[in-house]
This record gives structure tokens, C-alpha cells and sequence, in this order.
């Protein structure tokens, strides 16, 4: 069966809908249900990371890159949009940066975080802060406030350093 | 609770009332979390998968929320018991394979409910009636938290939980809603609606049956990012989107009123005649004709029966719901014909409670 709206592609959704007494009934390929905003079920990749991944897929040099502890390479991630461990997220740190930033239209994390790593995650958003009230200082010339952030930031570092090693 | 006592009853959340359940069916909310030092379970080796169910069961039975619950290993169910859980929403269509290592946890009431194994290690899950998305949030995070205090999560300070699709990192969180909406379809406004749902950043997919068909006039709306922003406000945003587009709804419906009384009318008395007489009935069949008589029911026009009857009808009328409730395997001709029966009881039931209470009133009038 093709599809009822472009009458190309093999329809795929089946969307049943309630009009005039009567069950009518629209045949669409998997393009045009998407564009009527109509997501498949159960899909083994969502469309939008698999689009995204594809419209990545020019840098061609990432391929090769490998976790050193699951061994997933980049090339498996595009080909299969999961990533193999934690560790991946640091292996392919550089693509994932630009691949989250397309997917979440960001890439720090503001949300809860782990009960034994809150503390640590609460130091290192203030130390973020007080780096950009740094450079707003330096672009100032106020050295003086500049020195103190440094100082302060230093300390923060410290203190996140040694409850991150537990 | 086994499946056979679950399988007496709708979900028991179901029967809660709440506000803005005319069109809001459920609300959900979703936490992916995986266990830090282990790979991902799609690349995991069964000992892996092995140790990360044994490190999560134990996490799982030592929390306050999940310590009366029920935890039931994938390979310890038949196929028709799997399919029961799909059906019920506590598992995924994916994770409903026979594996020694999947697994699921379900505690009272079913409102909380965690899947083990599935594309993250646990999947949290937390389910309430009507437009209450989130009181699912503050339960799932308080057990959340609960799991936290005996697992360590995989975790980054940039990156938030880190999760085995890159979609999902972050804040790990999925906030959905289920919603009816008969009357932005009865006037033709459904893709325009869908599509600003879409421009807001929030995704929009259809309530599926069995196969790929969206049944019922339901649809799931729900949240596309998880990282840079924080769950409350991932929360609050799906909620303005949502109470949005039930005003849309709700001048929809006004409009049909207005100008198409008859045929509204007429096609939810018809909807309820067949539901109340019919003699065999498929499941899809049932979904169509419970949404113009919740229509109906929203709308004052059918007094008999309950939304919330109605929201009970479509999860008990479900192929593997009706045979673990009747307790043997039917072919679907058969299923059709204990199905009609079901539906024609539950509503001879309603009208029995409605007229009595009509009598009542009456009676104290007079
Ligand atoms: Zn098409
Ligand atoms: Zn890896």
C-alpha cells in the first residue's frame, strides 16, 4: 500500500480517525507522518537523533576513535545512535559536544544530581559563575576584584578536587 | 501481587480523581539512570547484565517507596503475562522479552515502577490520573533519591546522567501526557495544533494499539530535551503546553456544540449503543466508540457512565487483560465475543448505580 498523502513511499502508519459516523482511515509513509507530527511506535532509533547523526556525518576523521573501555568506536555510535559506556561520553567528548548542543539546544546539565556527587556539582556550578564574573572583572581592568576571584576559585577547585577522589 | 490479582482490576490509579480529567487520561514521568563502572546494557555481556540486576534489585528492595513492591524477572513470565505488562504501561514493547536479565519493579498501586535492563539499567517511572504531572515527578524523584542513598549512578558534572542514547542525557527525564482530544479532530484543527506543539519544542505522538494505528483520539504529549534545563522547569513548561492546547480543546468542543449539536449527539448515542449491545467487539473498535462516549460523558450528554468508567473500559478491554482476567487463551473471534460481553456488563452496571441514584433523589423530593 502507498501512501495516501505523497502516494510515493510504502505506507507504514495506520492512522484511524472518527469522521461524519464514519471510521476513515489514512495510510502514510514514515515521511509524511512525521510531518503531520505523527512519531512511529517502538522505532529502534528515534528520528531525530538518527537525522541529526546523519546530517553529521561529514566528519568522516572522528570515525575511527575509540572507547578504550567498551570499545565502541564513533562509526558504530553513527550507525547505531547508543552509546556503549559512561566512558564513551569521554572518549568522543568533542563530537558529543556539538552532537548534544543539536539535540538539546545545550549541553550543561542544570538539572538534580547524584546524592554523593551534589556537593562537588554544586562547587563547580559556583566556580562556572564566578569565571565569568572573572572576565567581566578583567574586561573592567578591576585587577584588584579580578585577583580575589582567582583566589576564591582556587579554593573551590581544592575543595571539589579532593571529594571528587572519594 | 501477581499477575492474576492485577489482572482483576484496572490500574488502581486509574479510579483517582484529579483535576482536568475530562481530557488529561494519565501523567507520567520518566528518569533513565545507569549504574556507574558498567557498559550500557545493548553492550553489556550476560554477567554484566547479571551483576547491574543484582546491584539494582538490591538498591530497588532496600527503598522506602519500593521495599512492599513486587519485582518479577522477564524469563518467570509466559508471553501473555509480558504482554499484560505492555498493556499496563509498566513495561516497554521492547523490554517485554523473555531475558533472564530484565526485569521490573512495581510498587502499590502500581504508581512507581522501575524497569531493569532495558536500554538504561533502570528506568524509573512514576504514573498518576489525570493532569497531575507533577505529583509523578515529585514521586519519581523521591525514589530517585532512595535508589541514589545504595547505587552509584553514572554521572558527569558537565553532562548530568549520563544515559545510553545521547537524547536522554541530562536530566534523563521524559514528562508525558496522555490527552483526548476529540474535539480538535472533529474540526479538523489537530495538525495545526500538533504542529505549534512541535514548534514549542515538545514532541506529540499518538496513542498505539497493537500494530502502528493511533486509536482513540489520544495522544502523548511529552518533552524532547533533557539537558540545559532543569526538571521543574522541563515540568512546568510540558504543563503550560498541555493546558494550552485542553483551551484549544475545550473552544473546539463549544464550537461543535454550537453548530453540530445533532450529529455530536448522535454520534455519541450511537458510539454508547454499540458499546452497550453489541455482541462481539474488536479492541480498536472499542477504543473509537469509548472516545465519542467519553466525549459524551464530558460533555453532560450521556449521563450513565463515568470518564473515568470509560478510561477503565479501554485498559480492561486489551487482548492479554481479557484473557488473564478470564484466565485462559483465546483466539481474537473469541476474544471479540467475551469482550462485547465485558463492556455490555460494565455499562448495564453503570446504569443500575445511575438510575438508583436517580431514584434516590427523587424519592428524597418527594
Ligand atoms: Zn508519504
Ligand atoms: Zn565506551
Amino acid at each position: 500500500m502507498l501512501c495516501d498523502n505523497c502516494g510515493k513511499e510504502p505506507a507504514r502508519v495506520h492512522y484511524k480517525e472518527m469522521k461524519d459516523n464514519e471510521v476513515t482511515e489514512l495510510h502514510l509513509c514514515e515521511k509524511c507522518a512525521l510531518e503531520k507530527g505523527i512519531q512511529l511506535p517502538h522505532k529502534k532509533q528515534p528520528f531525530m537523533i538518527s537525522n541529526i547523526l546523519a546530517s553529521m556525518a561529514e566528519e568522516v576523521g572522528s570515525d575511527i576513535v575509540r572507547c578504550k573501555t567498551c570499545g565502541l568506536s564513533y562509526k558504530d555510535f553513527r550507525e547505531c545512535g547508543r552509546l556503549g559506556c559512561a566512558d564513551c561520553y569521554e572518549a568522543f567528548k568533542e563530537q558529543l559536544k556539538s552532537l548534544l548542543r543539536r539535540i538539546h539546544g545545550s549541553n550543561i546539565h542544570v538539572g538534580k544530581s547524584p546524592r554523593q556527587s551534589q556537593d562537588v556539582f554544586e562547587k563547580r556550578r559556583q566556580i562556572e559563575n564566578l569565571k565569568v564574573e572573572l572576565s567581566r572583572a578583567i574586561e573592567k581592568e578591576d585587577f584588584e576584584k579580578a585577583a580575589e576571584i582567582r583566589d576564591k576559585i582556587k579554593e573551590l577547585e581544592k575543595v571539589a578536587e579532593d571529594r571528587s577522589d572519594n | 501481587m501477581t499477575i492474576e490479582e492485577m489482572a482483576r482490576n484496572p490500574s488502581p490509579w486509574l479510579a483517582g480523581r484529579s483535576e482536568l480529567a475530562d481530557s488529561v487520561v494519565s501523567s507520567r514521568v520518566r528518569l533513565a539512570r545507569n549504574i556507574e563502572g558498567l557498559p550500557f546494557a545493548h553492550r553489556a555481556t550476560s554477567e554484566q547484565l547479571s551483576e547491574a540486576l543484582s546491584l539494582a534489585r538490591e538498591a530497588i528492595e532496600k527503598s522506602n517507596t519500593l521495599r512492599t513492591g513486587t519485582f518479577m524477572l522477564m524469563s518467570d513470565l509466559d508471553d501473555l503475562d509480558r504482554q499484560f505488562l505492555v498493556e499496563r504501561h509498566l513495561i516497554s514493547h521492547e523490554h517485554a522479552e523473555k531475558s533472564p536479565t530484565r526485569a521490573i519493579a512495581i510498587g502499590e498501586n502500581e504508581m512507581v515502577s522501575v524497569m531493569v535492563n532495558e536500554e538504561d539499567h533502570l528506568r524509573l517511572q512514576s504514573v498518576q490520573p489525570g493532569f497531575q504531572v507533577m505529583e509523578a515527578w515529585r514521586l519519581v524523584d523521591r525514589l530517585d533519591n532512595e535508589i541514589d542513598a545504595n547505587l552509584k549512578y553514572a554521572f558527569s558534572y558537565e553532562w548530568g546522567y549520563l544515559s545510553a542514547c545521547p537524547t536522554n542525557t541530562g536530566t534523563g527525564l521524559r514528562a508525558s501526557m496522555l490527552v483526548h482530544l476529540p474535539g480538535l479532530i472533529l474540526t479538523k484543527q489537530i495538525e495545526k495544533v500538533i504542529h505549534s506543539i512541535t514548534q514549542m519544542g515538545l514532541a506529540v505522538r499518538g496513542f498505539f494499539g497493537e500494530g502502528s494505528e493511533v486509536v482513540g483520539n489520544l495522544f502523548q504529549i511529552s518533552n524532547r530535551t533533557a539537558l540545559g534545563t532543569s526538571e521543574i522547569d522541563i515540568v512546568q513548561s510540558l504543563e503550560k503546553v498541555v493546558r494550552q492546547v485542553l483551551e484549544y480543546e475545550t473552544r473546539a468542543r463549544d464550537i461543535l456544540l454550537r453548530n453540530a449539536r445533532f450529529e455530536i449527539e448522535d454520534k455519541v448515542w450511537r458510539a454508547y449503543g454499540i458499546l452497550k449491545y453489541c455482541r462481539k467487539v474488536t479492541w480498536k473498535d472499542v477504543m473509537s466508540y469509548a472516545s465519542a462516549a467519553r466525549l459524551g460523558s464530558s460533555l453532560g450528554i450521556l449521563k450513565d457512565v463515568s470518564v473515568s468508567r470509560l478510561n477503565e473500559m479501554i485498559f480492561m478491554a486489551q487482548p492479554a487483560h481479557l484473557q488473564k482476567r478470564f484466565g485462559k487463551r483465546m483466539e481474537p473471534a473469541d476474544r471479540d465475543v467475551v469482550r462485547a460481553e465485558m463492556i455490555r456488563n460494565m455499562l448495564a452496571e453503570d446504569e443500575k448505580r445511575s438510575n438508583k441514584g436517580n431514584a434516590a433523589q427523587t424519592g428524597e423530593a418527594t
